[in-house]
């Protein structure tokens, strides 16, 4: 009996030791986290993308969602999963030494990080870490913000109502001053709106806006901190706070007061500007109130035009040389340090999820991410043409005219605004190394043109003898933001310290406290006294200090990212403008006040 | 014969039926009664419970709001902006970012503000609302509908009114969302004149109401709250109750009723004491409708297996009876032919059925009388059904009566938190039936302040009415009258020319010049006042009375003056409060109020007040309480403590 039992006890523990590993080899499960909330079902991991990918992987994937407490409780015990994202403390990482450093493992699990523009990205990182530094974060989204033809119009620059306009017989606008005599014009025809509202000159939401003011050797760049500013072509860095020349925010302020003056008389100054709520804001600009904008919005347009399709009334920026065109953006560190990978350090499966960052940066299977399966959706044709089939064609129609069924291919495969927003590390926009868009099916002229439905980009399109809007921005003479390198510069800049923010900040409150004597002064001499105290009283606080050790910064951080920028453009054929291109655009002069 | 003993046999089966439907009738009948009963009892446990929470929360919430309301009004940044006297634009600008900045984030940080308005004089208006700021310094702007702007702008200097509901689409002139549907405002207009006549909007969003009804867990009714108009303010679930009068008229009558949509309710209803909104609670019975069905089911069907159960005895018992009567019927035919020997097998005798004949006879009447008592009492329960009715209906218009005469003496303490100079507390505790006592308090200007108590002849609907009028009259002349005397004439005056029922009031009416503390007064047949000066006792100051208000035309009133200094009180009062009985109808008396009054040391005007309430009750112990017991009591600190107003 007992060498019975003896035998049965042998045989199970002999199942038992064979058989648990077995089990644990062969189902590897890699958790993404992450630290940010997102709506909808972008981060279903039933998605045909993610089952696709984990095939791909022979893992599982899961999705997880981390609260900021749980994900300090997490960081601080290095508990973490094998996938993070985050949206900050990137210093606290470090710190904890949570983060895998991928270097020196890029050649052998992730090589497509060294190829193509991602191996740019990877080497700005490293020229600018020096020698003891590593490649821990992995950039999301490297690609462009805006291909250089869209089938929108612009929403920066002389902004206009469109239908009053074109009453008016499309006046060219170069200028502030042209700018503000179609204003005028516009309201002097319509001093009430259909509805019988009170219509004003200008209406902005926000006073400090940078891209209120139009002259085209300024630029906007969100990602700098406070005011400083960089120039789109040269990415040459500017004090906005007492450099009064190239200043958005005093350009700003010199647009606000000129509207004030013209127009306080007639009572055409919106007053409110100053108290109302943005919700009030919006809905003037739903009820057509404001003949110009400091940026184009929607709000109008959609109400009436579910009345008559096709309404010409709404706003749209007028296609002019003075502006530019905020597209061919390229943004080389991706959406930066806003959205950023890890890898955990303390990851069991580091190989596999290195693995999956490589296939997030392989423009074949972006590709695939993108317009679903090949073979299935699309495949090449006979000449290498990437081409959609008949199914997929279907298929994508159905999807891009809004409301699609649950069933629609792209909707359960997880493309386009389905997709997770900060997957995969390319954009569907870079070229693919076939010399066709990742995204050739949705992002080229002809399906622009097809796919174009707005009345008033119809009507500039006609008007200007166009295509597309951007053509007729183009066409004007305008430039756009290829030579811009700000964002990506801006991102790798470490923080200032504790005093300089503090000098900033009380700057910042300065301008804010003098924003209504500006903007209200009845005379020039008025508005460059203020301008003077104000600008004294910045210097004061030792703010030209605090702007030159940035700009120290900026510079060493420019000459690593702005060569590889322009090279990036010139792989995906768009050629970065020469010096003599934009030489006009430095001065700030209008073509009568060039000497 | 035979067809004739077949119609008897019909019609004595219709009694038998008869009885069956009364029986049924009863039965049911008495079940439902009962079971509305209890039913309507475990009702009245929730209402109470629900009643208190309710009110319990919502008017502490208000209070405090409106409390703070008038706290942020003082605010230089808001009564500079009222005067907008601005040099230039830019000032202009400064101001009102100032005041939206300020606002705002009193908005934000208190719990009960929605939205804080002010409106001036002439209709321009300014304020903040979450989803808005207005300033809007032209009238023509005021997006406030007429009726509520003439609803606020027509209320008495120093009393609150509430005005709504309003939309906050109209408000801002679009809708989002998060834009509530219905806003109250609590209004009233500023007593201090130092920057123009400005009236002052404290809005509130009803949904945050949601909170005190879901904490009661009561799914199963519909609640509302309705203004003192009648216009609903808030309700839970369902929809906008469009036919108020029916909720609220039905109310606590213990009657079930269709509601708008025709399903069977039964409401309830209490009046809130600040503000005095209406809540009421609808409860569905629908479920207890179909309790009553289902049992009235079962009865009839029981009855109707009874009824078919003594058909088949009945028919067999009488087809038994019939035969022996045909048989009997046999034995007369035969005697009609002379055959005077009797059959061997007639079972009755002549004599036996004239018996038989005097007993349906009798059993007959019987049965007759029987159901003529059963009428006589149906008839008589419903005669005592709608005396009760009608006796509900009187109790119920008397406490509407009430309330309203209530609600128009000013109700909000303190009345004046920002003028530091007074303090001023008053109260009403009124018996069971409507009266006409009254005080009343109001700024005629920025410096003087009347004072006025009375007590109306009589008691009942027709003494509220001469209330309201004298209360509404001496206001009138207060505010065009600097002299108490003179005030009293008119009125007096006035009251005779219109006075057909013969009322009369006591009046005892004072104007205190603030900066001064000189008190011009006047008495019309009322109690003596009661003066305290600072480190002295209360004692009654004999003044002469002049004849009652409203009794005869011509009288003069002798006017005379007291000087209040910083510390001293003023108690006045009614009747209602020397006259109270304990249950031996011995009174309380002016020497035990004098004692109570001074027992109350350095105590503030509404602990004095509380204080002799407190020897009043403790006096009457459990004697009903005859007569309203109405009190002010003013204390007068001085002009020197305004430094605020002055600076």
């Amino acid at each position: 009996m007992k060498r019975i039992v003896l035998f049965f006890l042998s045989v199970i523990l002999t199942l038992t030791i064979f058989s648990f590993p077995a089990s644990a080899d062969d189902h590897v499960v890699l958790t993404i986290a992450d630290t940010t909330e997102r709506s909808g079902n972008r981060y279903d991991e039933n998605l045909g993308m993610w089952q696709y990918l984990a095939e791909k992987l022979g893992v599982e994937i899961r999705y997880l969602y981390l609260t900021p407490q749980e994900y300090a409780a997490a960081l601080s015990s290095g508990d973490l999963p094998d996938i993070v994202a985050t949206t900050n403390n990137l210093s606290a990482i470090l710190e904890n030494d949570a983060a895998l450093d991928a270097g020196p493992y890029l050649e052998e699990y992730a090589p497509n990080f060294l190829k193509g523009e991602i191996g740019l990205t990877v080497d700005v990182y490293r020229q600018l870490a020096g020698e003891e530094g590593g490649f821990y974060f992995f950039p999301a989204r490297i690609g462009y913000n805006g291909v250089g033809y869209d089938n929108t119009t612009s929403s920066r620059g002389y902004v206009v109502r469109w239908d009053y306009y074109k009453e008016l017989g499309y006046p060219p606008i170069n200028n502030e001053d042209d700018y503000l005599k179609v204003l005028l014009q516009m309201h002097e025809n319509h001093p009430f709106t259909e509805d019988g509202h009170p219509t004003y000159l200008y209406g902005t939401d926000n006073f400090s806006a940078y891209d209120t003011a139009f002259r085209s050797e300024l630029n906007l760049d969100y990602w700098v901190a406070y005011k400083y500013q960089n120039n789109i072509f040269t990415n040459q860095i500017y004090d906005g706070y007492t450099d009064t020349a190239h200043s958005m925010w005093w350009a700003a302020m010199e647009w606000e007061n000129k509207v004030y003056r013209a127009g306080k008389d007639s009572g055409s100054y919106d007053m409110d500007l100053f108290t109302q709520d943005l919700k009030q804001f919006e809905a003037k600009v739903a009820r057509g109130q404001y003949m110009g904008l400091h940026s184009a919005k929607s709000n109008l347009y959609n109400a009436r035009v579910k009345e008559d399709p096709d309404t010409l009334a709404g706003y749209a920026s007028v296609p002019t040389a003075a502006t530019n065109y905020y597209t061919n953006v390229y943004q080389l560190l991706g959406n930066g340090p806003g959205y950023m990978w890890f890898i955990s350090q303390n990851s069991p499966h580091w190989k596999e999820a290195l693995a999956l960052f490589n296939y997030m940066a392989d423009p074949d299977f972006v590709r695939e991410l993108t317009l679903g399966k090949r073979g299935e959706t699309w495949d090449y044709d006979e000449n290498g043409v990437p081409r959609m089939n008949e199914y997929g064609q279907e298929q994508l129609n159905a999807y891009k005219a809004g409301s699609p069924s649950p069933d629609n291919y792209y909707v359960r495969w997880g493309s386009f605004d389905r997709m997770p927003s900060n997957w995969p590390m390319l954009r569907d926009n870079t070229t693919h190394p076939d010399g066709y868009l990742v995204d050739f099916a949705t992002i080229s002229r002809d399906y622009m043109r097809s796919t174009m439905t707005n009345g008033i980009a119809l009507d500039m399109c006609d008007h200007y003898g166009v295509e597309l809007p951007t053509d007729a921005h183009y066409r004007a003479g305008g430039m756009d933001f290829r030579n811009d390198c700000g964002e990506a510069i801006s991102s790798v800049i470490t923080s200032l310290d504790r005093d300089q923010l503090r000098i900033l900040s009380s700057a910042e409150k300065i301008l804010k406290d003098r924003t209504v004597d500006l903007i209200l002064a009845e005379t020039d001499e008025e508005a460059a006294a203020i301008r003077e105290d104000t600008i004294r009283e910045i210097n004061d606080l030792g703010e030209p200090e605090v702007f030159r050790a940035y700009q120290e910064k900026w510079d060493a951080a420019a000459a690593v990212i702005v060569p590889r920028v322009l090279q990036a453009q010139k792989a995906n054929g768009i050629q970065p403008y020469t010096p003599d291109q934009y030489a006009d655009r430095l001065t700030g002069q209008t073509e009568e006040e060039k000497p | 014969m035979r067809e004739k003993l077949k119609s008897l046999r019909i019609r004595m089966l219709l009694p038998v039926f008869g009885m069956t439907l009364l029986i049924v009738t009863m039965l049911t009948g008495v079940f439902s009664r009962t079971y509305t009963r209890m039913t309507l009892h475990q009702e009245q446990e929730l209402n109470a419970a629900g009643f208190e929470t309710v009110s319990g929360s919502v008017t502490p919430f208000i209070t405090t709001a409106i409390t703070e309301t008038r706290t942020i009004m003082t605010d230089e940044r808001i009564r500079s902006y009222v005067r907008l006297q601005y040099d230039t634009p830019a000032d202009l600008i400064h101001a009102r970012i100032d005041c939206k900045e300020y606002l705002q984030a009193e908005i934000t940080r208190s719990e009960g503000i929605f939205g804080l308005l002010f409106m001036r004089q002439d209709g321009s208006i300014f304020g903040a609302l979450p989803e808005g700021n207005f300033f809007l310094d032209d009238p023509e702007d005021n997006p406030l509908p007429q009726d509520i702007r003439k609803q606020i702008m027509d209320a008495p200097r120093g009393q609150t009114v509430w005005a709504g509901p309003i939309s906050g689409a109209v408000l801002y002139g679009f809708e989002t969302p998060d834009t509530p549907q219905h806003l109250m405002a609590a209004a009233w207009k500023s007593v201090d004149v130092s920057y123009g006549d400005c009236y002052a909007l404290m809005l509130i969003d009803v949904s945050v109401f949601e909170q005190q009804f879901a904490a009661l867990k009561d799914q199963g009714s519909v609640w509302h709250i309705f203004a003192e108009d009648g216009s609903e303010i808030y309700h839970t679930g369902g929809e906008v109750c469009t036919d108020p009068e029916k909720l609220i008229g039905q109310s606590n009558s213990g009657q079930i009723f269709r509601n708008e949509k025709g399903l069977p309710v039964c409401t309830f209803s209490m009046t809130m004491s600040s503000p005095a909104w209406t809540l009421v609670r609808e409860v569905s019975m629908e479920s207890f409708e179909e309790v009553i069905r289902g049992v009235r089911r079962s009865v009839w069907a029981v009855a109707g297996l009874v009824f078919l159960l003594g058909l088949a005895i009945y028919h067999f018992w009488l087809g038994q009876f019939m035969g022996q009567f045909n048989v009997l019927l046999g034995g007369i035919v035969r005697m009609g032919r002379g055959e005077l020997q009797p059959s061997a097998s007639a079972p009755f005798s002549i004599g036996e059925f004239e018996t038989m004949k005097r007993e349906i006879d009798r059993t007959s009447l019987a049965l007759n009388n029987q159901m003529d008592t059963i009428r006589r009492m149906e008839r008589e329960q419903m005669e005592q059904e709608n005396l009760i009715r009608e006796q509900e209906r009187i109790v119920k218009e008397l406490t509407t009566a009430r309330q309203i005469q209530r609600s128009v003496l000013p109700h909000i303490f303190p009345p004046f938190p920002d003028r530091a100079e007074i303090d001023l507390f008053a109260s009403m505790d009124p018996a069971r039936d409507v009266g006409g006592d009254f005080y009343d308090f109001y700024f005629v200007d920025e410096d003087h302040l009347c004072l006025v108590i009375a007590d109306v002849s009589g008691k009942g609907i027709p003494a509220a009415l001469f209330m309201m009028l004298s209360k509404r009259i001496l206001e009138d002349f207060a505010r065009q009258e600097r002299s108490a005397a003179a005030i009293l004439e008119k009125t007096n005056e006035l009251l005779c020319d219109s006075n057909q029922a013969e009322m009369f009031v006591t009046v005892w009416l004072g104007i205190l010049e603030i900066s001064t503390g000189l008190l011009t007064c006047a008495n019309a047949g009322h109690e003596y006042p009661v003066i305290k000066k600072n480190g002295g006792s209360f004692e009654l100051f004999k003044d002469r009375h002049g004849f009652v208000i409203g009794g005869m035309e011509g009288v003069r009133y002798r006017e005379y003056t007291l000087q209040l200094e910083p510390g001293d009180r003023l108690f006045v009062y009614t009747d209602g409060v020397p006259e109270a009985a304990d249950a031996s109808d011995e009174m309380f008396g002016t020497d035990r109020m004098i004692k109570a009054l001074n027992s109350c040391g350095g105590k503030s005007p509404e602990e004095i007040l509380g204080a002799v309430r407190s020897a009043v009750d403790a006096f009457a112990g459990d004697a009903e309480q005859f007569d309203d017991l109405t009190m002010m009591c003013l204390e007068y600190r001085g002009p020197e403590e305004t430094g605020e107003e002055q600076a």
